[in-house]
């Protein structure tokens, strides 16, 4: 979220600036340009039949749903300001952490010593309560039983992390079937 | 002790530089990298180590941050 705010606070800026540029040359008659030029009136006399028509309920159906969406949009930014950042470490206990790399380490340590895996690739998402959120994906060969597969990562994953105290809440294990050529191992 | 990913984790007083110890108004983290064979499960350690070191913290809320779990010369063998 918070690059998103600042892409829109940068175009807010920029567009605030030409603004400023355009005023100081409108208002000190810079460039042959002055504000009897603008085409103030024929705004100001917009905006008020814009007011009119609100105010009587006789706007046209786009400009009501332009406006609904704009509602909606606004009160999604708004619920997302209002939510906590998404924290940058597992939480194990009250006051102890553990780097989101170190489980991400160990869980493709112990994955990729899983005979029928070739190669692993793991995300994981830390949140408030302790525990981390892993996704784990595994390739393996084609034509191999993959649910055997997936309950016995899932098995042997698990156990390695309650052995070593890392906390997980939800473990993800997806198997994604490769050519042993392309992954980074071809044999275990 | 860990020194922080992205920004180092340090305290500076005076010309002294402390690695591994960010010590603010209220808070207290400590980084540390665990190292292999690990003596007892991760949270354990973290854990002794905040219980050692929060009474000495002036009252700032510790944390204990493990950064990083190394793998000792014979581990590797």
């Amino acid at each position: 979220m918070s690059v998103f705010n600042r892409i829109v606070m940068t175009l807010v800026f920029a567009g605030l600036f030409v603004l400023g540029v355009y005023t100081i040359v409108y208002s000190f008659d810079l460039f042959g340009r002055s504000l009897s030029s603008l085409p103030i009136s024929d705004f100001s006399s917009g905006l008020q039949d814009f007011v009119t028509r609100v105010e009587e309920g006789n706007l046209a159906a786009v400009t009501i749903i332009t406006l609904i969406l704009m509602a909606i949009l606004g009160l999604i930014w708004f619920i997302a300001e209002l939510r906590p950042s998404t924290p940058r470490r597992v939480r194990m206990g009250n006051g102890t952490y553990v780097t989101r790399s170190v489980v991400e380490e160990e869980i493709s340590t112990v994955a990729e010593q899983v005979p029928d895996v070739l190669g692993s690739s793991v995300d994981v998402k830390a949140r408030r309560s302790p525990g981390a959120q892993v996704n784990l994906e595994a390739r393996v060969r084609r034509g191999e039983d993959l649910e055997t597969i997936r309950s016995g990562l899932r098995t042997t994953v698990q156990e390695h992390l309650s052995e070593k105290g890392l906390p997980v809440s939800k473990l993800n294990v997806k198997l994604v079937e490769a050519d042993p050529r392309q992954t980074k191992t071809r044999v275990q | 002790m860990g020194r922080g990913r992205y920004v180092e984790a340090a305290t500076y007083e005076g010309s002294e530089k402390v690695s591994g110890v960010v010590v603010g108004p209220e808070d207290l983290e400590i980084h540390i990298v665990a190292s292999y064979p690990l003596p007892r499960p991760i949270p354990e350690i973290a854990e002794s180590i905040r219980e050692r070191v929060a009474p000495r913290a002036g009252g700032r809320r510790t944390r204990v941050v493990v950064e990083d779990l190394e793998v000792g010369e014979d581990e590797r063998l």
